[in-house]
């Protein structure tokens, strides 16, 4: 037998998948490299195998279920705080909405806020597992999001005043050319 | 309460009956526990890490399958898991390297041959031998002659067959016995 074949056994023995091997034995016999790496591997095995059974300690359960409680009370936190965080953005979209409809801004404005609220109210909830359970992120979010409906407001009112002015202007031009 | 099944825990915890997962914890922390003492070689750590084992197998208690998997197979598959993810994010200082300043241990002259060394800092010392190996073949080592599995559930585990989880045994095997200075040569495969 080659040692590649008695190193095969071995394995099969340390694997459990054979009780053991006459062959093998016998090989070892004549073999003292292979005789060695065999008593080298058995005393390895038996280290590792003297590790098994350190018993966790009891108290471990009760801290466990604990855990388990402060953490169904996060959870519930969370949600709250998930709420909270969308029901703010869907009042200030609705806000944005109602201005522009009474400023007479048309359909693709509005549209074009509904579109964008709907899609971070989908990134908040997407996040919500990974965003830290802290309220301060939601709070950052709808800080965020009510600079952006402040700024598209301003912005759009400042462009809308500046069109009516240069309406008016042109108005203005006409009228005093058909005098 | 004794005598009911592991799945039949599983679906009580699922129907509102959260105090059946005491009893999950009770038939299975000291594997867990076992396994992470191995894989990192302290104790408060170990219990930190048996402890998120258990919280994320009860937040995850819905996708487990009592036909696909036994129930300490599922377990040992998430400790697996959060061992690797969070040796990537530290790792903790071997004591091996510790007891070689302190001691002027030498890994050449073997373990057995240093008198001195208590029989805890033995095992101790064989832990830390098992943190150096890679990765799969300190759970297929673990969980193979710790914990006494079958290869059929250490495949399962490590998401292998079950021959390339013997692979990784043999290997880390071979690798521990030269850490552990029972055998010198190297580039045993
Ligand atoms: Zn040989």
């Amino acid at each position: 037998m080659k040692c590649i074949e008695a190193d095969r056994l071995m394995s099969a023995i340390l694997d459990g998948d054979l009780p053991g091997s006459p062959r093998l034995e016998s090989h070892l016999e004549g073999c003292e490299s292979c005789a060695l790496r065999w008593e080298a591997l058995r005393r390895t095995v038996s280290d590792v195998q003297a590790l098994a059974g350190t018993p966790a300690p009891a108290r471990l359960t009760p801290r466990i279920m604990a855990a388990l409680s402060a953490d169904a009370a996060e959870e519930g936190g969370r949600r709250l705080a998930t709420l909270i965080a969308a029901g703010s953005m869907v009042l200030a979209s609705l806000v944005a909405i109602a201005w522009l409809w009474a400023a007479g801004l048309g359909e693709g404005v509005t549209t074009f806020f509904l579109t964008a609220s709907e899609a971070l109210l989908s990134f908040v909830f997407a996040l919500r597992d990974h965003l830290a359970a802290d309220s301060a992120g939601y709070a950052t979010l709808v800080f965020i999001w009510a600079g952006i409906l402040a700024t598209g407001l301003v912005g759009m009112a400042a462009v809308g005043r500046i069109c009516a002015g240069f309406v008016a202007a042109r108005r203005g031009v006409g009228e005093h050319g058909s005098a | 309460m004794s005598e009911l099944s592991d799945a039949e825990l599983v679906s009580g915890v699922l129907s509102g009956n959260r105090d059946f997962f005491a009893h999950l914890i009770d038939r299975h922390r000291n594997r867990v526990f076992s396994v992470m003492l191995t894989a990192v070689g302290n104790r408060d750590m170990a219990e930190d890490l048996t402890q998120e084992t258990f919280l994320k197998a009860y937040r995850n208690l819905g996708s487990y399958d009592s036909a696909q998997a036994k129930f300490s197979t599922w377990l040992l598959t998430i400790a697996t898991r959060l061992r690797i993810d969070t040796h990537r994010r530290a790792k903790p200082e071997s004591s091996l390297d510790r007891m070689q300043e302190d001691k002027g241990f030498d890994p050449d002259s073997g373990v057995r041959t240093d008198r001195g060394l208590e029989q805890e800092a033995v095992g101790q010392v064989v832990r830390d031998a098992i943190g150096r190996l890679p990765e799969r073949q300190r759970v297929a080592v673990t969980l193979k002659h710790i914990e006494g599995l079958p290869f059929s559930e250490i495949a399962q585990i490590m998401g292998c067959t079950v021959n390339s989880a013997k692979v990784h045994a043999h290997r880390g095997r071979n690798r521990l016995a030269q850490l552990l200075g029972h055998i010198r040569e190297e580039g045993l495969a």
